[in-house]
């Protein structure tokens, strides 16, 4: 079924963001929205019925090589597709829907194809097809992205994570020989250079993932229209930099350092997410710190627990798709003001959205406790209430106290669109349908301590922040990466150049030998310029080498 | 002649009749040339159907050369002219002729002495023709020095190199070569009493004295045409400085030629006196490697950071040749029929932007916004440059990679880094050409390439694509 779903949507994607006609955009996006939707029926059918199947063919395969692809459905792999199915749906929707998106055609065939790429991944039982699948995550990420500034740390980061992966399974496949990731458990035993592939992985994984030093990549993406940011944020590379983490995850064990170092990481993420969702001022940056909190904690739970992959990845990619669709109800409803100390006090004009966003967050926040009541239920509760806190904060500034927004803006204020209720209602009842009694009374005492952070406001004097320039505008990471990687790279650039090949080769080698050819020519002239005493010496040295070879032969 | 079955010879032939009849094409009063074009164009375009042809007739996976000629040219001394074909050699082939073609695009509007340049181009290809289908030592020195005459005329006629004393050069240094080639032939002949052929190579003993001597000499000629460093000034010096993509495209092939003759040189299982030779190469190969990538990075001209790229890559095939396996050589073949289609495209269309830029009078930043369809082509091409699945590079450089990495880990190290540094500088390059806030100039639609073209060239990303998908995808029942 899985193999069926990707070749159907490869053609239709591949065709359609291909022919692209301005008269039928709004039409192809709805019919590719609709074929989506189709499969994701039959494929969520599939998967309750717990149906398997097996799909592989050679690839390639001449000499001592051999590399397969392997499409098969089991109910491991639906369950990990079938969220960015949904998820890719409510892109489509909202595509299909939203006046704002101009490329709806391209936008939604080029997410089809997005679907193949993610379906390979995961079904991914060798090197080869992960590296590829990730591969194009990364350039069909690179055509959903269309801004060429958001574009260029995304390509950066990307091919640098890209040829990490890439030289992780260079170093593999020279060891053991084999593709399989089932062999990759012989690595610890016939590896070598384990260290530097931990360090290599741990980097791919990083900057897939938009880790902690690696994250102003996902900040440079909110430039982007809401929806396109949120596709982007959780359907292209950082679900690339899961689905490769839980392929490698053997290979992590195999140095002391690929556990650590992505312990950290991770842990140091949920700082800086909380950082940045509470003290951005753009609503779309606070999206995307919420989604690094959601990503940090979701890794916590996965690299020290040892949670659920296919959990963490539920928690990750529905709890991150409904904090942004919150956010971007508002940003809608606000028509379309980008910063949160521009607004305030929209609760009078915005009720419904007001409780159906709140529903939403619990909802939300309900889940988390239940995906992981089993393993690290206390760790959960603790990032749950620091969730209860990010958001009273937000909640606080956009919905209550006295208003800064503009008259027009207050005046406007409007109920979200039917699509994104309906996207929102959609997956709130999703979540909730996951075990309504369990972890009931922590999901009832985190909404009291909601309304007690809501009345109290604890961080109200972060508002401040707001106005900081060196907060909101600069990239200390950027400057940090030019200063350490960038600018030696260049100078030592510039000292080969200017003093390797300029001065030691052209003006030092090559001038030598010039002036040397020039000393020997004129040498040569001189002795031919004719003279009675350069003939008889002549003569006298050609009598004296044949004395001295006379000599030579007798002896 | 000992055979009747003469396709080696036609490929060779081909190019070379369709310079005759290039040299005998009227040229319209009006200055404009489009008869030697077309027969140039024709003549490579034909040339190709025979390669595709030659693919169909051979077992594509068999080991050694295939569909051998053999020519009694002298009776005393005795020399035979031997032609022969495998894989490697007929991808070679095939990819430079996609890039002559694509080259022939980059020129098709340069009226001035077109036909000058058609006859000196077919004249090259069918001399290197010949190089790539020799299987005997004889013919191989004759193809390896005789494509340096046209290549010669070529560079003083057009290459618009700003300093004659590069040329002069570059002559110097590739003339050099070759004489030391012709040392190592003549020992190599006298040594044999006769005709040696290629694959006999692989089982020749030599005198211990003697193998030390010819080896060094066979290393030093091949390494000539190779741009390894120290030596590699003079000839980046020429080839960043070239202003006409079909010269460029015919000076980036020439490295080649070094690096195939490692290939037909080099015995199966390496006698013990190139161990020192090969750590050397090794060494001067990522010093190289690392060195030019650097200079890439922050050189502006963004001819130079084509040829950064183009040489990284020469010298990871160089490296992974050394290896004497048999899959890595294959994967080399497939690697780098992507690689020469790619750098002649991004070369014909960097060329492209230069002129546009000049002619408008701005900047190039941003240029490509004005220019969609030269955009698409080129950002495709970079794409697949960097190492991105749309082309056979990405399968090959991976496993030629394991290889490397496998057999010195720090060698194998430098390599990755300058690779990342060359991929890193072309994508930069590209994003300095597509930034749309610094576009100074809005160009009517016309101004781009030409639907023909276009197509074409989509063509081209087409069947760069399909080799990613099955390298061989041309031949029936590969």
């Amino acid at each position: 079924m899985i193999a069926n779903s990707i070749f159907i949507l490869a053609i239709w994607g591949a065709l359609g963001s291909i022919l692209v006609s301005p008269k039928s955009n709004r039409l192809i996006s709805f019919l590719t929205f609709v074929l989506t939707g189709v499969i994701f029926f039959f494929l969520s059918k599939n998967y309750l019925a717990g149906a398997k199947d097996v799909f592989s063919f050679d690839w390639l395969q001449y000499m001592s090589l051999q590399v397969d692809i392997d499409l098969s459905s089991n109910s491991q792999n639906y369950a990990q597709i079938l969220p960015v199915f949904l998820l890719s749906l409510i892109a489509m929707l909202v595509a299909v829907c939203n006046a704002e998106e101009n490329r709806k055609q391209r936008f939604c065939c080029l997410l089809a194809l997005n679907l193949c790429a993610v379906s390979g991944a995961v079904c991914a039982v060798n090197l080869m097809q992960l590296l590829v699948c990730s591969s194009l995550m990364t350039v069909l990420g690179f055509c959903i992205i269309d801004d060429m500034d958001a574009r260029k740390k995304y390509a950066f980061y990307n091919l640098l994570a890209d040829l990490s992966l890439f030289s992780v399974c260079s170093l593999v496949y020279g060891y053991l020989g084999s593709l399989d990731f089932s062999a990759l458990p012989k690595f610890q035993k016939l590896g070598a250079h384990r260290d530097l592939v931990a360090v290599l992985l741990s980097l791919a994984i990083s900057l897939k993932l938009g880790l902690f030093l690696f994250h102003n990549q996902l900040y440079d993406l909110s430039v982007l229209h809401f929806n396109r940011l949120a596709y982007v944020l959780f359907c292209t590379t950082p679900l690339a930099g899961l689905i490769i983490l839980h392929k490698f995850y053997p290979l992590t064990s195999v140095s002391p350092y690929a556990l650590p170092i992505l312990q950290t990481l991770s842990a140091l993420t949920i700082c800086c997410g909380v950082y940045n969702a509470l003290l951005m001022n753009n609503i779309k940056e606070k999206a995307v710190g919420f989604v690094q909190i959601l990503f940090g904690f979701g890794l916590v739970e996965f690299l020290f627990l040892s949670a659920d992959f296919n959990q963490v990845e539920n928690v990750i990619l529905l709890g991150g798709a409904v904090f942004c669709l919150i956010l971007y109800a508002v940003y809608y409803a606000s028509s379309y003001e980008l910063y949160v100390s521009k607004m305030g006090g929209f609760i009078s004009g915005f009720k419904f959205g007001f409780v159906l966003l709140t529903v939403a967050f619990f909802a939300l926040v309900h889940y988390i406790l239940v995906s992981f009541a089993k393993d690290g239920f206390y760790v959960a509760i603790g990032f749950a209430a620091l969730l209860t806190l990010v958001a009273a904060h937000i909640w606080r500034q956009i919905f209550f106290g006295k208003t800064r927004a503009d008259e027009r803006v207050i005046a406007m204020l409007r109920n979200p669109a039917w699509y994104l209720i309906l996207s929102l209602v959609a997956l709130t009842v999703l979540l909730c349908s996951f075990a309504v009694s369990k972890a009931l009374l922590p999901t009832l005492a985190l909404f009291v301590l909601f309304v007690l952070l809501l009345i109290i406001y604890p961080l109200r004097k972060a508002e401040v922040l707001y106005d900081k320039e060196l907060i909101q505008e600069s990239d200390v990471f950027e400057d940090v990466f030019d200063f350490l990687v960038i600018t030696p790279l260049t100078i030592l650039g510039r000292i080969l150049w200017l003093l390797v090949d300029f001065i030691l080769i052209e003006r030092t080698v090559i001038n030598s030998l010039s002036h040397a050819t020039g000393l020997l020519i004129r040498s040569v002239a001189k002795l031919n310029i004719f003279s009675s005493g350069l003939y008889l010496f002549y003569i006298a040295a050609s009598f004296g080498l044949l004395a001295l070879l006379g000599y030579w032969g007798t002896k | 002649m000992l055979n009747t079955f003469s396709i080696l010879s036609l490929i060779i032939a081909i190019p070379f009749l369709g310079m005759l009849f290039t040299l005998f094409a009227k040229e319209s009063a009006d200055n404009s040339t489009h008869n030697v074009f077309s027969v140039a164009l024709f003549a490579v375009v034909a040339n190709i159907v025979m390669i595709l042809r030659i693919f169909m007739l051979m077992e594509v996976y068999k080991p050694g050369l295939q569909l051998v000629e053999t020519y009694n040219w002298m009776q005393n001394p005795d020399i035979n002219i031997v032609f022969g074909v495998d894989v490697l050699s007929l991808m070679l082939l095939l990819a430079i002729h996609i890039a002559f073609i694509i080259g022939f695009i980059g020129v098709r509007n340069n009226f001035e002495h077109q036909k000058s340049l058609m006859v000196w181009s077919l004249l090259f290809l069918s001399m290197i023709t010949g190089f790539f289908v020799s299987a005997d030592i004889f013919s191989f020195y004759i193809f390896f020095e005789a494509m340096l005459l046209p290549l010669f005329m070529l560079l003083g006629m057009f290459g618009d190199v700003k300093r004659q004393e590069y040329i002069n050069r570059f002559l110097l240094y590739n003339m050099v070569g070759a004489v030391i080639f012709f040392v190592a032939t003549v020992l190599l002949f006298n040594y044999q009493h006769g005709m040696l052929e290629l694959q006999q190579l692989n089982n020749m003993k030599l005198d211990s004295r003697l193998e030390y001597f010819i080896w060094a000499f066979i290393f030093i000629s091949l390494l000539s045409r190779i741009p390894v460093w120290p030596f590699h000034y003079w000839i980046s010096s020429v080839n960043a400085s070239i202003r006409n993509p079909m010269i460029f495209i015919i000076s980036m092939i020439l490295p080649l030629t070094g690096i195939y003759g490692f290939v037909r040189f080099l015995p199966k299982t390496l006698p013990e006196v190139l161990g020192n030779y090969i750590l050397a190469l090794q060494i001067i190969g990522v010093v190289t490697m690392l060195f030019i990538a650097l200079i890439g990075l922050i050189n502006k001209d963004r001819q130079y950071k084509i040829f950064s790229y183009i040489t990284v890559y020469y010298i990871m095939y160089l490296l992974g040749i050394l290896t004497r396996d048999d899959v890595i050589l294959l994967n080399i073949a497939f690697s780098f029929f992507s690689y020469l289609i790619i750098v002649a495209s991004m070369e014909v269309f960097s060329h492209y932007i230069s002129k546009e830029q000049s002619q408008q009078g701005v900047m190039d930043e941003g240029l490509l916004c004005a220019y969609p369809k030269i955009s698409i082509i080129y950002s495709f091409m970079t794409l697949a440059a960097v190492g991105l699945p749309l082309s056979s590079l990405f399968l090959n450089n991976f496993l030629i990679l394991s290889d490397l990495l496998a057999v010195n880990i720090k060698m194998g190290i430098i390599m990755l880094l300058s690779l990342v540094i060359v991929s890193s500088a072309l994508l930069k390059e590209l994003f300095r050409l597509r930034d749309a806030e610094k576009c100074a100039v809005s160009v009517a639609k016309q101004d781009d390439i030409s639907r023909g073209i276009f197509g074409f060239m989509l063509f081209i990303c087409f069947v760069l694509l399909m080799s990613f998908i099955k390298p061989l995808w041309f031949v029936i029942g590969a």
